[in-house]
């Protein structure tokens, strides 16, 4: 029992359980969880559960757990004290999330843990007129949050242009800081429409050891390729956004199958070799237990149909918002506005702001004469979409 | 160096800001709010499937907390060596928008900005009224930067309808040993649990330390029983449980795990209701008898 447990009992035994009267359950503190210390409950719990698989991180060597902690908006520190006793290994943060919180929780955790049981990552901002000691004041305030000496894994936090990878502070920064011992390796955050010219440029600038990005079943053939380019130049590849997209709705129907999509799509995501880990945005032990349960399983023939059924529902509907349609009707039809509106009706459980935004366009600008047009949006839509059966159903609904 | 706005995009902005005002959204500040600051980013918007784009995987959290739209420009000072980021969330309900803002601003920031709405952080500052969310943030931190944040937060503030306040349920945590402004909403996985749905915690002093007063709203007693049930057979599973409690709510019990340290929990009608990480039991259970009676209709 450590000190500071033992501490705890016997305050508690003192000051509350005597005091109230409730000797025995005073005497059932003593014998309590607590009085385990943390490396035996973290034991225990490897122990109960098969080991989760590593795979290694391209050059960096890093055996890292396919699955890995996203932190940010999590409750319970214990979430995430849990989610480590139970073996997986990579945390990943930003000071960005949370307003700092993230890297605070983390800092908390990480305390009464083995520091070097995990491999722990963070970012910096790099913009166009970062100095190098900019960035280096940055790292220490992330190191001070997250109370410890040094991160494994430091990146370039959201870029969305490849010209960000060209500013040579940030590399300056980063050798020394590694030099002090604070960094170990290097990469860069991208997940924007821009993902795969940072990619490419990462990968072809030599200058990354690791890349993390948007990686789903949605974006099949753009992932696989860039995916395998990282590969052979042994970048180190972390997948975020595996599950595309947020039709709650759809998933919620989908499930009642009994099969879940974020599992599924984990599963997915993890068939790849060349995806060394997963960011699960884990909030509940309950997500712990279904990510850790699907990187032990292989994806299956109903699951593959699930996502593909996700997927077909996903791409028919989905209004990019493009406005294609918008400049060829006739009709003045504000029609990103509405698919929106229906959007936020159908999928989203706000379906009084949906009609509330739907009251305040004009009402020329509504899809009442759309049963009576021939569909000039549906002729020029790149995407596909029925457009004019969209907005007739956006009538029905929010009109 | 970046460009200010062209007299095209001035016209474009005229109109923006008309339309805002007519309508019922609260509008970013036109150009010049701040004396020599100019758009860098013409406005944008962002819905639920483009959030994404603007804050990768925090978007996911800010859905869960109900979020319909984001208003975005970005101002570059007179110099253009310095910029400004104006975000206007919807959150669509008053407690999203409080929760993201609890969430975000942790305790222990200072509220150096008292006389107004929320806190700042550096060359930050953070706010919500009614339904919406608002930061003002820029990575340089200079005398003209933390003026130019206080002109366009003073507008945002004033463009956003509705009075500023508290949520009439956070009246319920006992004022005695509160740390001021702790109180905090979490829209989904309460207290790290999938089946406690949306909750309120707030903090306390006790001797030595600090525990959290927690508070779930369910919809019906029975949701209520359900969600205690829940939470007595999670903590016995993953912790310990120590017995049954008596006088406070219809029921209560005391338990202990791992993570949190020491649990009282009670069933107050149609209110689960805690006390967690607490030393000294009967503080813990003062406070909790004290957000019961607040409770009571």
């Amino acid at each position: 029992m450590s000190e500071k447990t033992h501490e705890r009992h016997e305050q508690i035994s003192r000051r509350g359980f005597l005091r109230t009267g409730a000797a025995g359950l005073g005497a059932a503190l003593v014998s309590g969880p607590l009085s385990r210390s943390l490396s035996g409950a973290e034991d225990a719990a490897r122990k109960a559960s098969p080991p989760t698989e590593t795979r290694v991180l391209g050059r960096t060597n890093l055996n890292v757990t396919v699955i890995g902690f996203g932190t940010y908006g999590f409750s319970n520190p214990g979430v995430l004290q849990k989610a480590i006793e139970s073996g997986i290994n990579l945390i990943e943060t930003d000071r960005t999330y949370g307003n700092d919180q993230a890297e605070k929780a983390i800092g908390e955790v990480l305390k009464k843990l083995q520091r070097d049981k995990v491999i722990l990552g963070t970012g910096w901002g790099v913009s166009p007129g970062v100095t190098k000691s900019q960035l280096l004041e940055s790292l220490d305030a992330s190191l001070k949050r997250l109370q410890t000496d040094y991160v494994d894994l430091l990146r370039a936090f959201m870029v969305d242009d490849p010209k960000v990878l060209e500013i040579s502070e940030q590399f300056e920064a980063f050798e020394t800081a590694k030099k002090a011992g604070k960094a170990r390796f290097y990469g860069v955050s991208s997940h924007g429409g821009n993902q795969l010219d940072v990619f490419n440029a990462a990968a072809d600038s030599g200058k990354f050891d690791f890349v993390m990005g948007r990686y789903n079943f949605m974006e099949q053939a753009n992932g696989e390729a860039f995916v395998k380019k990282l590969a052979e130049k042994k970048i180190g590849f972390i997948a975020f956004k595996t599950r595309a997209g947020n039709r709650q709705r759809e998933v919620e129907e989908l499930q009642k199958s009994g099969l879940s999509v974020r599992a599924a799509a984990a599963k997915w995501a993890l068939q790849n070799p060349s995806v060394t880990s997963i960011l699960a945005p884990i909030q509940s032990f309950e997500d712990i237990e279904e990510y850790l349960r699907a990187a032990r399983e292989k994806l299956t023939a109903d699951e593959q149909r699930l996502l593909q059924r996700y997927a077909e529902i996903f791409d028919s509907e989905y209004c990019r918002n493009c406005g294609t349609c918008q400049s060829h009707c006739p009709y003045g039809v504000a029609i990103a506005d509405v698919m929106r509106y229906c959007m936020y009706f159908k999928y989203y459980d706000t379906q009084a702001e949906a009609r509330r935004l739907y009251a305040e366009l004009p009402p020329q600008a509504r899809p009442v004469v759309c049963h009576t047009c021939p569909g000039h949006c549906v002729a020029h839509c790149p995407h596909g979409l029925r457009v004019r059966q969209n907005l007739q159903e956006a009538e029905r609904l929010l009109g | 160096m970046l460009k200010p706005a062209n007299k095209c995009q001035r016209f474009l902005l005229l109109a923006f800001f008309l339309a805002g005002v007519c309508g019922c959204r609260p509008v970013l500040p036109p150009s010049q709010t701040a004396l020599g600051w100019d758009y860098s980013e013409l406005p944008t918007a962002y819905d639920p499937e483009t959030l994404y784009h603007y804050i990768n995987g925090k978007a996911r959290v800010y859905l869960d907390y109900g979020f319909v739209r984001l208003d975005h420009a970005q101002f570059a000072s007179p110099d253009g060596k310095a910029v400004i980021d104006v975000d206007v969330y919807d959150m669509g309900a008053p407690e999203g928008a409080f929760g993201i803002y609890s969430l975000e601003r942790g305790e222990e920031l200072p509220l150096h900005y008292k006389r107004r709405l929320g806190y700042m952080n550096g060359p930050a500052r953070f706010f919500w009224k009614g339904r919406h969310y608002v930061t003002i943030t820029s990575p340089i931190s200079s005398a003209e930067t933390i003026q130019a944040i206080h002109s366009l937060s003073a507008y945002v503030e004033n463009s956003i309808r509705g009075e500023p306040g508290i949520l009439s349920i956070l009246t319920a945590f006992p004022e005695e040993n509160k740390v001021p402004e702790s109180e905090q909403y979490f829209a989904t996985d309460f207290l790290g649990h999938e089946f406690m749905g949306a909750g309120f915690t707030a903090s306390y002093i006790e001797l030595g330390g600090r525990f959290k007063l927690f508070l779930s709203p369910k919809d019906s007693p029975a949701q209520a029983r359900q969600a205690f049930d829940k939470l007595r057979q999670a903590l016995s599973e993953g912790g310990k449980l120590l017995g049954e409690e008596q006088g406070i709510g219809q029921a209560a019990f005391l338990a202990q795990d791992d993570y949190l340290g020491n649990w009282l929990v009670s069933l107050n009608d149609k209110h689960l209701v805690g006390s967690v990480g607490f030393q000294d039991l009967p503080a813990a259970s003062s406070a909790l008898l004290r957000l019961c009676r607040n409770l009571s209709p």
